[in-house]
């Protein structure tokens, strides 16, 4: 057979046929970015929760006023150009302590997301990968925890602490964590019986190792699923224990604290509930649709 | 079956205990003991009041007597009123359990019917517009509910009575606020539980020899779809008691709720802890006879492991 010295050219140049690799498989993230672009329920209450958070960050700025500035010549004034969302008992404008009280409802959502991430991850799984009787136990644990209307004993907590957001923050951390050791665990249960850890173990794994590389990282969509539906969650309770008269002490005033005050003057100045209202549910709302969405973005296995 | 029974009720037991106990040590760390909120009261009237809650004995004892009172129903009195915790909670809870009662049912009717009409026309506008009314139900807090409520059909329309408790005029607006909740949930579990069902492939028998959707629907699907919306009926009742202190509060209606955030208010710590150890244990009984139900209604679970809530 004649070779000839362009034979050895890159086919590429010479316009004939190539075979073309196939494309890398898609990584786990990549596809999860894909279905999350698609998802229209998570990027519309991501688009939400980030409008509300770039509200917490600048709204303050805007109005000229501060949350704690009196007027008491201008009290309960309805909304317009002088206070945008109106004006409340004591003259301070509702649209400067509706911002304010963004950084705050959305921060203690956040905190307790993560404070029961933490806790819940700890536990849950200290208690799926001991398994046996150490499993038994702390599972049983939180079965009896479980059965107790724990709201009660935030109420109790809260009355005992001083009002204010630590009280708030210990509270909802030791109520909300319960939900998620269990998420943890019964993961954690469902994938340490799975041929990649028998593997990763006989080359030679650690226990810590196994959890922290293998463990955790694999069982990370349903927990940031329950994180993301702690959060509203978490501002919901906090709004109704603010209700109670339990969350945030003035002048500092978070949704629920605003919400509570606008009941007050609700048959002459709706508006004072009306905001507030509108902020916490348009929020919560937000949290739930992210959350549903990142169900069916993680785990497609799962869709409803 | 009776060892699931057993089990369930031990759990029921530790966790009376729990809320026992946890009450006793929370009553003992308020700061500076119950009576020293008030303004000081002289010394010889502090030993008095000691000695009439019996505050000098040693912590066992007053943790067993504690612990014996509470075996024999009695919750001891308010610090505050002249009154019994006991009185307070003959006359409170009937008004709270009338109201929750309501609520309730009025979230099991909505929440299944919209949830079942969400699954028989999956994928068209009234799906869509269930869902959104359940999205809502899971998104408004029930106590700004009721103010919403109370302003449109109270101050706006003037239909309903704003407050008080009477006629079952009074009962509409917070039953409706303390619903929406609970109904959003049996919502959601219902129609998801009613789409997993047709999917089964049972359904496709009964398709082929000719049965028409409604009927399957109905006489196959709803009964397996109505299972977990009971598992969460336990859960369910709580959230509507503990969401009634702040709707009952608001709407003025003289149950047990309103009793408990006027004794926070004015931190009337037996009462408040009489109350939630009425609350837990009322709650914990209430689950432990949906989960029996559940058991019985249910023959395919041997519950093992991870119980439910």
């Amino acid at each position: 057979m004649e070779l000839s010295k362009e034979d050895f050219q890159p086919l590429r140049g010479r316009g004939l046929p190539v075979e073309e690799a196939p494309p890398a498989p898609e990584s786990y993230w990549g596809g999860v970015w894909r279905r999350f672009r698609s998802n229209r329920q998570a990027v519309l209450g991501t688009a939400v929760i980030a409008f509300m958070v770039v509200l917490s960050l600048v709204g303050p700025y805007l109005s000229g006023y501060t949350y704690y500035r009196q007027d008491l010549e201008l009290i309960n004034h309805p909304p317009g150009a002088l206070y945008w969302f109106g004006s409340d008992a004591l003259g301070r404008d509702i649209f400067t302590r509706i911002c304010y009280g963004a950084r705050i409802s959305l921060g203690i959502g956040f905190l307790t997301g993560v404070l029961s991430l933490v806790i819940g991850v700890l536990y849950g799984g200290i208690s799926g990968y001991a398994g046996g009787w150490v499993d038994e136990a702390m599972m049983r644990a939180v079965e009896v925890l479980n059965s107790i209307p724990f709201l009660l004993y935030v109420i109790l907590l809260m009355v005992l602490l001083e009002p204010g957001i630590t009280a708030v923050l210990t509270a909802l951390g030791a109520v909300f964590w319960l939900n998620m050791a269990r998420i943890v665990r019964g993961q954690v249960l469902a994938l340490k019986e799975q041929e990649f850890i028998l593997s990763a173990r006989l080359l030679g794994a650690g226990t810590w190792r196994i959890l922290f590389r293998h463990l955790m990282p694999n069982s990370m969509g349903p927990v940031i699923v329950t994180m993301t539906l702690i959060v509203p969650e978490a501002i919901f309770t906090e709004a109704w224990l603010s209700f109670l008269g339990l969350g945030v002490s003035a002048p500092m005033a978070s949704w629920g604290v605003l919400a509570s005050e606008g009941m007050e003057g609700l048959r002459s100045y709706p508006w004072q509930l009306f905001f507030p209202a509108f902020f916490i549910s348009l929020t919560v709302l937000a949290f739930n649709m992210l959350g549903e969405g990142l169900r069916d973005v993680l785990d497609p296995r799962l869709r409803h | 079956m009776a060892r699931f029974v057993l089990r369930r009720i031990v759990t029921m037991i530790l966790a009376l205990w729990l809320i026992i106990t946890l009450t006793f040590v929370i009553m003992h760390s308020v700061p500076g003991g119950p009576f020293s909120s008030e303004r000081k009261a002289p010394p010889a009237v502090l030993e008095n009041l000691n000695a009439r809650y019996q505050l000098n004995d040693p912590y066992w004892k007053q943790y067993v007597d504690y612990f014996s009172n509470i075996a024999r129903g009695d919750l001891g009195p308010s610090f505050k009123y002249d009154r019994t915790v006991n009185e307070i909670i003959s006359e409170g809870f009937p008004v709270s359990a009338a109201l929750g009662a309501v609520a309730l049912s009025f979230s099991l009717g909505a929440g299944i019917l919209l949830g079942t009409l969400a699954a028989w026309k999956h994928k068209s506008w009234l799906d869509y517009s269930a869902m959104l009314l359940a999205a809502l139900g899971f998104s408004v807090p029930g106590f700004i509910l009721g103010g919403l409520l109370m302003y449109v059909f109270a101050y706006e329309l003037m239909w309903l009575p704003p407050a008080m408790w009477g006629g079952w005029r009074h009962v509409v607006m917070p039953a409706l606020a303390l619903s929406a909740l609970p109904m959003a949930y049996i919502a959601r579990l219902m129609r998801s539980g009613l789409l997993e069902v047709l999917r089964q492939e049972y359904i496709s028998t009964a398709r082929a020899k000719g049965l028409s959707y409604g009927y399957i629907l109905v006489h196959h699907a709803f009964k397996n779809a109505l299972l977990p919306v009971i598992t969460i009926l336990g859960p369910l009742a709580a959230a509507v008691f503990t969401g009634s202190f702040a709707v009952e509060s608001i709407f003025a209606v003289p149950g047990l709720g309103r009793y408990f955030v006027v004794s926070v208010m004015n931190r009337d710590y037996t009462l408040i802890l009489g109350l939630t150890v009425f609350y837990s244990a009322f709650l914990l009984v209430m689950n432990f006879i949906v989960d029996l139900f559940y058991f019985l209604l249910d023959p395919r679970i041997r519950p093992a492991g991870d119980g439910g809530g």
